[in-house]
């Protein structure tokens, strides 16, 4: 299948990392597609996290991290030597687990990103702030309180603040690492709402072991199982039609 | 069977932590020789529940228990019953794997020496427990070389089995795990449910999971609790498929489907 | 900004101007009193004189301490043998009682003051210099290192992730998360000052004169140092509670 409209922007190729003595993921490649959404399932452990973190460099503070392969942004090798790895974090950026606004004011979260890659005048600042939250829906419930601390906000309201924050940035590529693994189910459904609403504007990877969520959210999807990578393919084959008899077992809710 | 054996019975049991009472109500009856399943969302009490029948839960300070627990005939809150006597006959394995920084003969020993009077055990003896315990958790032929080797370097999937090893020697009538599997990869967890499978019915096994499908393989009877009540305990394939509850249903369709 | 938080940043600003005008007030009165008493050698500095320099060297000392903290934590990874041999030092110096490093101090000090005439002041300067640091810098260093830990892995990693550099990270997330914890350890570390400081003053005033020494109320000076150093550890207490 060859289509014009297809575009990888990210390529990983015979990706292996290790903590230590441990492998944690094993000769993985696959291409992600610019403006899609790829999800990455598989039971807790196997290394979708790990994965990620190799993504935007994350893992370069992890003590005792070390892989092979290559990683290509647009092309380029994200580990190469003159690459400057707060510029690769810019451009992919990142939403955790579990929500953690800054200890400051909601507008100051927002505008943290801006301002260190300086942006200093007070109206673009508003403009960005204003343009973020509205892309996640947050900006007629914070509005009034935009000066207030983001305690006060759900965990669901702090979580899109986070989205927020990591728009406000303009990276290319957001990766979401399970996202609403913190949420109650009343949340969950917004932030997915979300994801499929930002596909427009961004490239999104989606780590989750919820194998429903992936299905509602995804375009392509990638099984990982104890650091290996099963199955890669289009979310509608991959769960419809699965070549692996483990990817049948673990979307068919036997494995993992 | 008429009449059916069980290790643990609480009646009315309540639990405050400070002011949040965590636990409401709870009556349950844990069958002997078997391995019960805990579900529920984060929060719910099941920890805490399982964390009763050993009095783990006193050492948090703040905790107020009312009711009654029965674990083998026995009112565990009576006053002549002996904690260490208690946690030997109910063992616990913890969700991240905690051998002793010490050897893996050692690890397994640790437990009988405590318990028994100075140098009671001869050489032969202690080899002899030591065998036993890694050939039931399926470690003797990965490790009867390396019974000298630090117990901490070995493998997550190792380690988790080598903390079920050594409850062993003592001798437990009840098994309690917490999350048992989340610190471990897919293989790990299918290892270590499999090697509950093969010691149930010797051992009572009680387990904490938030991986249903775990509880689905591994367990012939489930508990679902939310918010602190015990909302259904029935076999494990009629919980799953023909729950009577609503919230049951809920929580099981919710990740099911 | 929530409450507690500014009160007890207030109160831990309010320990230490007040401790430092107490003991400016200490050493200038000491100075002058003492300072007239007949000596053996009118050349030979009184004993007591020396406080004036207890300040500046114990917030050089301070300083210091947190700037090698902030290094050994943010710069060096935990396995690096520099850390870790800096790392165990620390752990060992700060396990030793203020009284040992008091007696030692004293011990060069007296023998030098009463064996020789007066050429033993050089060394003696720097006998005590490094009597002092050597008691506050590992407090510092250790305390500092812990608030810098505390500092939870996620939020440096959510400001990494927007593409934050190490240094805008530390300064804009670590070091205000991690401040009311870095000012307790020098609080802590002052207060370690002041108790060896009374000692020294207290044992090394008796070494000269024994009765002037008392009845000029160097004596009654003594027990005040030794009371505003408990009343710093309580503050220090205090400090500690504040969950950061």
């Amino acid at each position: 299948m060859k289509s014009e409209k297809k575009q990888s922007i990210l390529s990983i190729r015979k990706l292996n990392a290790w903590y230590g003595d441990r492998q944690i993921l094993i000769n993985l490649s696959f291409e992600v597609q610019r403006r899609q959404v790829t999800a990455l399932i598989g039971p807790s452990n196997s290394g979708k996290s790990t994965l990620v973190r190799c993504l935007n460099r994350l893992n370069d503070f992890t003590l005792n991290f070390r892989f092979t392969g290559e990683i290509l942004f647009k092309g380029r090798d994200l580990y190469a030597s003159m690459v400057d790895a707060t510029e690769v974090r810019m451009q992919i950026g990142m939403v955790f687990r579990k929500p953690i606004p800054f200890r400051c004011s909601i507008y100051e979260n927002v505008a943290y990103g801006p301002r260190i890659s300086g942006v200093n005048t007070s109206v673009r600042l508003d403009a960005i702030v204003e343009k973020s939250l509205r892309r996640v829906g947050l900006w007629d419930e914070v509005e009034p309180i935009l000066d207030g601390t983001p305690d006060e906000l759900s965990i669901g309201q702090q979580q899109r603040l986070c989205i927020a924050r990591a728009l406000a940035v303009e990276p290319d590529i957001l990766i979401f690492d399970e996202p609403c693994g913190e949420l109650d189910p009343m949340e969950t459904p917004k932030v997915e709402a979300l994801v499929r609403n930002l596909k427009a504007d961004y490239t999104l990877i989606f780590v989750t072991n919820k194998r429903r969520q992936a299905a509602r959210v995804s375009d392509f999807a990638g099984f990982l199982y104890c650091g290996e990578l099963i199955e890669f393919g289009a979310t509608e084959k991959l769960f419809t039609n699965p070549q692996d008899i483990r990817t049948e077992q673990y979307v068919t809710g036997k494995l993992g | 069977m008429a009449a059916k054996n069980y290790n643990i019975e609480t009646e009315n049991l309540n639990l405050w932590y400070g002011d949040f009472q965590a636990l409401i109500d709870v009556n349950v009856k844990i069958l002997a020789g078997e391995i019960t399943s805990l579900i529920g969302p984060s929060g719910c009490g099941k920890s805490t529940l399982l964390r009763c029948f050993n009095r783990v839960n006193e050492r948090y300070g703040n905790v107020t228990t009312k009711g009654k627990i029965q674990v083998l005939g026995k009112n565990i809150y009576d006053a002549d019953v002996s904690l260490p006597e208690l946690r030997k006959t109910v063992g616990m394995v913890f969700q991240r794997p905690n051998p002793l920084p010490i050897s893996v003969y050692e690890n397994i020993l640790f437990g009988l020496r405590i318990h028994s009077p100075l140098r009671s055990l001869t050489r032969a003896e202690s080899d002899a427990i030591v065998e036993e315990a890694l050939t039931s958790v399926f470690l003797w032929d990965a490790l009867k070389d390396k019974l000298k080797v630090r117990a901490t370097s070995l493998q997550l999937e190792q380690q988790q089995k080598l903390c079920i090893a050594r409850l062993l020697p003592l001798k437990p009538q009840i098994i309690l795990m917490d999350e048992p599997c989340s610190a471990l990869d897919a293989k790990g967890t299918l290892a270590v449910e499999e090697l509950m499978s093969y010691l149930a019915g010797t051992y009572t096994f009680l387990i904490v999971t938030h991986n249903m499908a775990q509880a689905r393989r591994v367990s012939s009877e489930c508990i679902f609790m939310f918010l602190g009540e015990l909302i259904e305990h029935r076999n494990t394939q009629a919980l799953f498929e023909t729950p009577h509850n609503s919230k049951t249903a809920d929580y099981v369709q919710m990740r099911y489907a | 900004m929530d409450k507690s938080k500014i009160v007890f940043h207030s109160i831990a600003l309010i320990t230490l101007v007040v401790v430092f005008l107490f003991f400016w007030y200490l050493i200038e009165n000491t100075h002058t009193e003492i300072g007239q008493q007949p000596t053996a050698n009118s050349q030979q500095p009184t004993a007591d004189s020396h406080l004036y320099l207890l300040l500046p060297i114990s917030l050089l000392a301070i300083l210091l301490g947190v700037a090698c903290a902030f290094y050994l934590e943010e710069r060096l990874p935990p396995t690096n043998w520099f850390r870790r041999l800096i790392e165990s030092e620390v752990a060992i110096f700060t396990g030793i009682p203020s009284l040992l490093y008091g007696l030692l101090a004293v011990e060069i000090f007296v023998s030098y003051t009463l064996g020789s005439s007066g050429q033993g002041w050089g060394v003696l300067f720097y006998a005590e210099v490094l009597t002092f640091i050597v008691l506050v810098m590992p407090l510092t260093i250790r305390t500092t290192q812990a608030a810098l830990r505390s500092v939870a892995t996620p939020i440096r990693e959510s400001a990494y992730a927007l593409g934050a550099s190490q240094w805008q990270v530390l300064s804009n997330q670590v070091v205000p998360l991690a401040f009311p914890g870095i000012l307790a350890g020098c609080c802590r570390a002052m207060s370690r000052a002041l108790a060896a400081a009374a000692l020294l003053m207290g044992i090394h005033t008796w070494g000269y004169t024994h009765e002037t020494a008392i009845s000029a109320g160097i004596h009654s000076r003594y027990v005040l140092l030794l009371v505003a150093a408990l009343l710093f550890s309580t503050f220090f207490s205090f400090l500690k509670e504040n969950p950061t």
